[in-house]
């Protein structure tokens, strides 16, 4: 065969597609990513990693100052939110709690119902009742339309703590 | 030549990635297969070719168009870099001691077996001559670059390339004769 044709077939070898795609990538993207560094680019940098710096910088103690404010002016300290402490104070109201069912459910203290019971009773029965009209003995006073109608004169607990004093 | 080749390489020059970009796409295949006649081996050609497209785009500030196609300085850069690879490369093997299944064309060509062969043969032969006549050789018959074109990328006189490429063509008949 002709030498020069075979030379010229030389010219159909070509370089592997995925080889030449990365290639380009590379050198094209490695330039635009690493510009070349002037005076002027190095200190605009440092002008610029310096500003970020402080920034930062600020606004961490910013945040410290700002925590500890808070920390120390709050009225509830933070240490009032310890579980232990918590329960603790829990388990104290429980108790009082328990002290205050303890005295209304004294004895004494059930025979001083049943005694307001018959006082109420007793002046409930001078309440006449017609089947026109309502007529209020004297004794009892008269309930105006719209007002309560628990005005019935019943003693006072501080009455009932006397009584039962006695 | 690429077409508005001069505006091209101007906007490159620039640093105009992408008008560097299109001066890769037409010139790379060109630069690879130079290379890769001259050093055998695909993979170290990729890695060459790679590298004169590098230098190029980092030097394309310095490049001053002298009425010729971009592709003279980018044959220049590659001269160099292959003349580098050899000067560093510690590994010489004597061509005469290679398989000539060795330079048979690659797998992403389709020739018939028996061209494959020739041109396996022909690539033999290429590798065995000087460095200058493989430029010649490369540039005027596989490339089909001018004379004028080859003589720039190649920095001697018209002259010089015509005695070149006849000396390289009787050599290169002579080793595959033999």
């Amino acid at each position: 065969m002709d030498l020069i044709k075979l030379l010229k077939q030389l010219n159909k070898m070509e370089p592997d597609l995925e080889y030449t795609r990365r290639s380009k990538l590379a050198i094209l993207g490695l330039l635009e990513n690493n510009p070349k560094r002037t005076a002027w680019g190095l200190m605009w940098s440092g002008i610029k990693f310096s500003t970020g710096s402080m920034v930062t910088g600020l606004v961490i103690v910013l945040i410290f100052v700002a925590f500890s404010a808070i920390k120390f002016s709050s009225p509830t300290p933070l240490a009032a939110l310890d579980p232990i402490t918590l329960r603790a104070e829990a388990e104290a109201i429980d108790i009082q709690i328990k002290l205050a069912t303890l005295g209304y459910e004294n004895p004494s203290l059930l025979i001083n119902q049943s005694t307001t019971l018959k006082i109420v009773s007793g002046a409930s029965s001078k309440i006449t009742v017609d089947k026109n009209e309502t007529k209020i003995s004297s004794d009892v006073p008269a309930v105006k339309d719209g007002a309560p109608t628990s005005t019935v004169d019943s003693p006072t607990i501080d009455e009932v703590l006397g009584k039962l004093s006695e | 030549m690429l077409d508005r080749e001069k505006s091209i390489v101007s906007d490159a020059v620039r640093g105009e990635a992408s008008a560097f970009g299109l001066l890769y796409d037409y010139y790379q295949s060109k630069i690879y297969r130079f290379i890769v006649l001259k050093v055998g081996r695909s993979e170290e050609a990729e890695d060459l070719t790679h590298q004169v497209f590098l230098n190029a785009w980092q030097n394309i500030k310095n490049y001053k168009s002298q009425g010729f196609p971009f592709s003279s300085w980018l044959y220049r850069i590659a001269r160099n870099l292959v003349i580098d690879y050899y000067r560093t490369s510690k590994e010489t093997v004597s061509v005469d001691q290679v398989d000539p299944e060795y330079f048979a064309a690659p797998a992403t060509v389709h020739f018939d077996i028996d061209n494959k062969l020739q041109i396996g043969k022909v690539r033999l032969a290429i590798s065995k001559l000087d460095s200058d006549y493989q430029d010649v050789i490369i540039m005027r018959f596989v490339e089909e670059l001018s004379i004028k074109e080859s003589a720039e990328a190649l920095g001697k006189s018209e002259g010089a390339v015509k005695l070149m490429q006849y000396r390289a063509l009787k050599k290169l008949k002579e080793s595959l004769g033999s």
